[in-house]
């Protein structure tokens, strides 16, 4: 299988995050086994819940590797400072590092027996951001943590928490950027939009743990443990759905095939292709969710004509034919009352990017992007013979003057070199 | 709980009243010097403050809250700090979200004191040091301090519950019963109370302002359930107008979907089916006929009997149903039903003609369901049976067309619910179609059956 640039990058990514954390936490090691283990059964404690929290890691949509509680655990294995019976903690940030290495290390183990493929990314980011956080934090602080109030050490805690999950998500938008080619600030606002909740879960836990430690030894771990277990199910749930919902999208969008109207294959082609341009133009997570359906249910209004149109290539049909098609697609989908972005990229994918009277409005990015997306498999449909697309291409060229907006047809142009390159 | 009948009204008013009492009662032995009042401020402030903050509709604080009001400061703050949700009721009001009417809204807010004081009263009895600090109760003897809140915890879901259930008897005559209610909300439960065992030592080692991280994760996590519900109940309406859309094809047919999902439905709750199951049933229901999309149009609208290579197509349809959804994963099960759900008990139904015990069980429960709802709609050849007279004709064809196991769970969901038949067509164009669900027009297939299989 060839693989797109987009795919070397993040591969090329994650292995440079990888090679990092194992850096780091060899480094430790190395460092902690020199002298004996201090208070075994704090760190022993610690380390369980890690691999607790790393095996029941689940996936979740959006490629995000969710183990909250390993994340959570390793946080609070940073920074606590007391520990119930035990009393003030003594040993260093090798100790932790090292810990969280191994722990999530053994956590991956029943993973790979069951054949998932080891989350590197998800693990490398965990090891680095606790590396920087117990390094912040044990040096400095732990001598002095006593004579701090609770008050003044929650600050503290909260503060250098903060620093580390941006720091996570930084580490988040780096893969993103590789993989999507996406600018440092869309990529970092994705990162907190679809991740900062489950950041703020996991920070708030890790310093409750922490915090609670000091009197309740173990069980601290056990009483906030809970609520990121809701926290994860939840996530879950959610996850399912979303995928169902894009199953379920992707295959009623066959509906037309099945019908005879339209070539096979085509919605899914449009839709890949349609996302591709689309991210290409920076459009924003939600945005290319409702373009990747728009452009699945685009030839959905067919099913309401009483006949088909040049057997589904509707780039062939008139304006006037295409715009009804679309209009009905677009009723359909209003129907759902909930994908009405959706619905507008479907209404407006047949107008023309300039009006002949010019006072028209634009049609939107999504319809834009769907329409010479849609032109273009129509002429080209599966095949991946080079000259048929340069002629599409050049089709499409011809039209930048009325019907298709020049920025979007740069893109697709863009977009299909890298894939014939890859 | 809309239109509330006489019974009911007399015990929500009742009940409000004895939470009112008992809420003056507290209130006036809060004092400043034991910290009750400090308790009962910071505590509502969260149960309050956070729901604002997060929207009133997706989080609700009340249970750790009071536990941890309970672990705290006793029974009197408790109570008062359960009372203090009406206050998140009447900004939910306010806010227009999420309406409930004055008796309500007083019936929960009394639900919810009284649960949480009753709570209160079993910690008391089992951890008589609650006014010292929590963190030496569980460090001196962790298993007694652990099960005061968890008993605590129990003895709060069941009087809430049970306080629900009683009204929505009085109101609704049908009661989900408490043990369920009880037992589904048990693992969040338990999650709550140690969170507000949690909150307790926070407020013993940190401080008031503590609270506020400590129920983050909590919020977060009902954030995300909310998120959840919503992209639920919009993959549901979407796959409902997209299904439309392929019956809009026949005047005939409209709704048949809807209403073949909603006898699934009530068959799989007397077949007592786990919930996930009933709900893919349900999908299996609605997406049965989405292979319709194949067959054309003039052919679905066709006058008079069909021709052999017309049957061929009308047959086909189970088929290309299967082939469109194959890839949902969620639908597994509901797949093999909608393949199969035009064979038949004796062998002659089709795409594949099995037989007996070899049909899927879903794909039995489709067919009965699928023959009922078109037996009692209008079709252009017949007006609508009647409900007694589709099942009468459904009994007769129990054991060759139908799985007699489904047709008593047909008529047993039907004594339990009424059912709503489809309204007749309106349309002008005297379009006549052969409806392939009617057992009487679309018999079994010729030749077939005997010697396959």
């Amino acid at each position: 299988m060839t693989r797109t640039r987009g795919e070397v990058d993040e591969a090329n990514s994650v292995l440079f995050l990888g090679v990092t954390a194992a850096a780091i936490g060899l480094l430790s090691l190395v460092v902690a086994v020199q002298q004996p283990l201090r208070q075994p059964n704090v760190v022993s404690a610690f380390f369980v819940l890690i691999v607790i929290g790393e095996c029941v890691r689940v996936t979740l949509q959006g490629d995000v590797d969710a183990a909250p509680l390993g994340a959570a655990g390793s946080i609070a294995f940073a920074l606590v400072y007391r520990y119930g019976h035990d009393g003030p903690t003594t040993f260093g940030a090798a100790t932790v590092i090292a810990g969280t290495t191994v722990a999530t290390f053994i956590g991956l183990v029943p993973h790979l027996v069951a054949g998932r493929a080891p989350a590197i990314s998800s693990v490398s980011r965990r090891v680095i951001v606790t590396a920087a956080l117990a390094i912040a934090f044990r040096p400095a602080f732990l001598p002095k943590a006593g004579h701090l109030t609770a008050k003044e050490l929650t600050a503290l805690f909260v503060v250098l928490v903060v620093f580390a999950q941006l720091l996570d998500l930084a580490l988040g938008a780096v893969i993103d950027i590789a993989r999507n080619r996406s600018a440092i600030g869309p990529a970092l606002r994705n990162q907190i939009h679809g991740q900062g909740s489950m950041a703020v879960a996991v920070g708030s836990t890790g310093v409750l743990m922490a915090l609670t430690a000091a009197r309740l030894g173990p069980w601290a771990l056990l009483i906030f443990a809970g609520p990121l277990l809701l926290v994860q199910f939840a996530f879950r749930r959610y996850s399912f759905i979303k995928r169902t919902y894009q199953q379920t999208i992707r295959s009623l969008s066959r509906m037309t095939e099945v019908a005879g109207l339209t070539e096979t294959g085509h919605a899914s082609r449009v839709s890949d292709l349609a996302v591709a341009v689309g991210r290409e133009l920076r459009m924003n997570e939600q945005d290319l969710e409702a373009l990747e359906y728009a452009a699945l249910m685009h030839d959905l209004g067919q099913l309401s004509l009483p006949h088909s149109v040049y057997n589904g290539a509707t780039v062939l049909a008139p304006l006037a034919e295409q715009q009804e098609i679309a209009r009905l697609g677009a009723e359909i989908i209003r129907q759902t009352a909930v994908l009405d972005t959706v619905a507008t990229f479907v209404e407006a994918q047949a107008n023309p990017y300039r009006s002949r009277a010019g006072d028209a409005v634009e049609p939107p990015l999504g319809s834009r992007i769907i329409k010479a997306v849609n032109a273009y498999d129509d002429v080209v449909g599966d095949t991946r013979d080079s000259v048929a697309r340069l002629r599409a291409l050049e089709q499409l060229q011809m039209g930048i003057a009325y019907d298709y907006d020049p920025r979007v047809v740069d893109a697709l142009d863009k977009v299909l070199s890298r894939s014939a390159q890859g | 709980m809309s239109g509330w009948p006489l019974k009911a009204r007399i015990f929500a008013y009742g009940v409000s009243l004895v939470a009112a009492v008992l809420v003056v009662v507290s209130v006036s032995t809060l004092t400043w010097s034991q910290d009750s009042w400090r308790v009962v401020l910071a505590l509502a402030a969260v149960s309050f403050v956070v729901p604002f903050a997060f929207g009133a509709q997706d989080v609700v604080m009340v249970a750790p809250v009071a536990i941890a009001a309970a672990v705290i400061g006793g029974p009197g703050p408790a109570a008062v700090v359960g009372a203090s949700s009406a206050f998140t009721m009447l900004q939910r009001n306010l806010r227009g979200r999420f309406r409930t009417s004055a008796i309500s809204a007083a019936f929960n807010t009394a639900q919810l004191t009284l649960s949480a004081w009753i709570a209160a009263l079993a910690y008391e009895a089992l951890q008589p040091v609650h006014q010292t600090d929590y963190a030496s109760a569980l460090s001196g003897v962790p298993a007694r301090a652990l099960a005061a809140v968890v008993v605590a915890s129990l003895v709060y879901t069941l009087v809430n519950s049970s306080l629900f259930v009683i009204a929505d008897r009085l109101t609704n005559g049908r009661t989900p019963g408490t043990l369920r209610l009880v037992l589904g909300a048990m693992p969040s439960e338990v999650v709550y109370c140690l969170l507000g065992a949690g909150m307790a030592v926070l407020w013993e080692s940190v401080g008031a302002f503590a609270m506020f991280l400590a129920v983050l994760p909590l919020v977060v996590a009902q954030w995300a359930m909310r998120q959840y519900v919503d992209e639920r109940d919009s993959y549901q309406a979407t796959v409902r107008a997209l299904v439309k859309t392929v019956e809009t094809k026949d005047a005939y047919t409209r709704g048949h979907s809807e209403r073949v999902a909603q006898a699934c439905v009530l068959m799989g709750e007397s077949l007592q089916l786990s919930q996930s199951r009933i709900t893919a049933l349900q999908y299996a229901g609605i997406l049965h006929d989405i292979g319709k999309v194949g067959v054309s149009t003039t052919l679905l609208q066709k006058s008079g009997r069909l021709s052999e290579d017309e049957f061929q197509q009308v047959w086909l349809h189970p088929v290309r149903g299967h082939e469109i959804i194959k890839d949902i994963e969620f639908l597994r099960e509901a797949l093999v039903g909608i393949l199969h759900h035009h064979e038949r008990l004796d062998g002659r139904g089709y795409p594949m003609g099995l037989k007996g015990e070899e049909i899927p069980y879903f794909a039995r429960v489709i067919a009965v369901a699928d023959a009922f709802d078109s037996m009692t709609s209008t079709r252009s050849y017949r007006n609508a049976r009647t409900v007694p007279e589709a099942l009468d004709e459904i009994i007769q064809c129990r054991g060759s067309q139908f799985d007699p196991v489904m047709v008593d769970a047909l008529v047993h969901a039907l004594d339990r619910e009424s059912w709503q038949v489809s309204d007749p067509p309106v349309t002008s164009s005297a379009i006549s179609s052969a409806d392939h669900d009617d057992p009487v027009y679309f018999g079994p297939l010729p030749g077939r059956g005997e010697g396959e299989k």
